[in-house]
């Protein structure tokens, strides 16, 4: 038998269950944020990312009336709806190619450090892009939404040795693609 | 390249954060307080229909007590008026003294 999982957000859905404004607002500037830089970093695109994010809270509403303290938590519930809702997309996108690429660069020149920090930044996000899906989404939410290894294998529906291989084989070819960054001065 | 290096390169992959517009979408759709029964509002329908049953009662009070004065009014005064004609007209005293028959 498991023990029931101790969740830090079941007494703020207990009140958004129960229409609490306050509630309500506190549950989106602890998750929105997060829920959008999944939608963000998994599909690269702002707009869709904001689609994403919105479609989560409007299930989350839905979800908070019919919550279960001590089935999990709330917020790998939510990472679980937007992982979903990312690769309904990316399975979209694979199904009907589009000529141009989601990501919009900024065209306005930039001074010389905002320059070098974008052109990382650029190339990290490539980088991963390029990564096998199931990598990149475990080195996401490793890393970047800072789930363990336990969240991010049930997320996954595999083991945790199996996140934990992923991780190992992302890390590994980031280093190498990226290897010219750790020489030059940051 | 070691770990702690890989992390800060990964680190500067940084995204937005969501603009007013988006909070201001997912809190549209966010449940609102529910409207609960209220027995006031029932409370105050009611006095309010008190009130009017009450006045027009009063209205109609004071119509009828101002016919039934008028009435009574006119009633005293008539009765008045025929026994002060009786008693000072041409036959006040055939009325007031014994009439002698033969």
């Amino acid at each position: 038998m498991t023990a029931p999982v101790v969740d830090p957000d079941a007494e703020l859905i207990e009140r958004v269950a129960r229409a609490d404004p306050a509630a309500v607002q506190a549950l989106v500037t602890r998750k929105l944020p997060r829920m959008l830089a999944l939608a963000r970093r998994m599909l690269g695109d702002a707009a869709e990312a904001e689609d994403v994010a919105q479609e989560v809270f409007i299930r989350a509403w839905k979800q908070a009336r019919n919550w279960k303290p001590g089935a999990g938590k709330f917020d790998t519930w939510m990472h679980r709806v937007a992982l979903n809702l990312c690769y309904d997309r990316l399975r979209r996108r694979r199904e009907i190619p589009t000529e141009a690429p989601p990501e919009q660069t900024d065209p306005a020149p930039r001074a010389d450090a905002a320059m070098v920090t974008a052109e990382i930044e650029e190339r990290v996000h490539h980088a991963i892009d390029a990564l096998p899906e199931r990598q990149r989404t475990a080195l996401i939410l490793s890393h970047y939404q800072e789930l363990s290894n336990i969240e991010a294998a049930e997320l996954l529906g595999i083991s945790v040795e199996a996140v934990e291989s992923l991780l190992a084989r992302a890390r590994r070819t980031l280093k190498s693609t990226l290897a010219d960054l750790a020489e030059g001065p940051r | 390249m070691d770990d702690r290096t890989l992390n800060q390169l990964l680190d500067d992959w940084r995204v937005e954060p969501p603009t007013m517009t988006l909070r201001d979408r997912v809190m549209a759709r966010a449940p609102q307080p529910r409207a609960s029964w209220s027995f006031s509002p029932w409370l105050q329908r009611g006095q309010l229909w008190l009130a009017g049953a009450g006045l027009a009662a009063g209205v109609a009070g004071v119509s009828c007590g101002a016919i039934f004065s008028a009435s009574a009014i006119r009633e005293a005064r008539d009765e008045a008026l025929v026994a002060a004609a009786v008693s000072e007209g041409p036959y006040a005293a055939s009325v007031s003294e014994p009439v002698h028959t033969l």
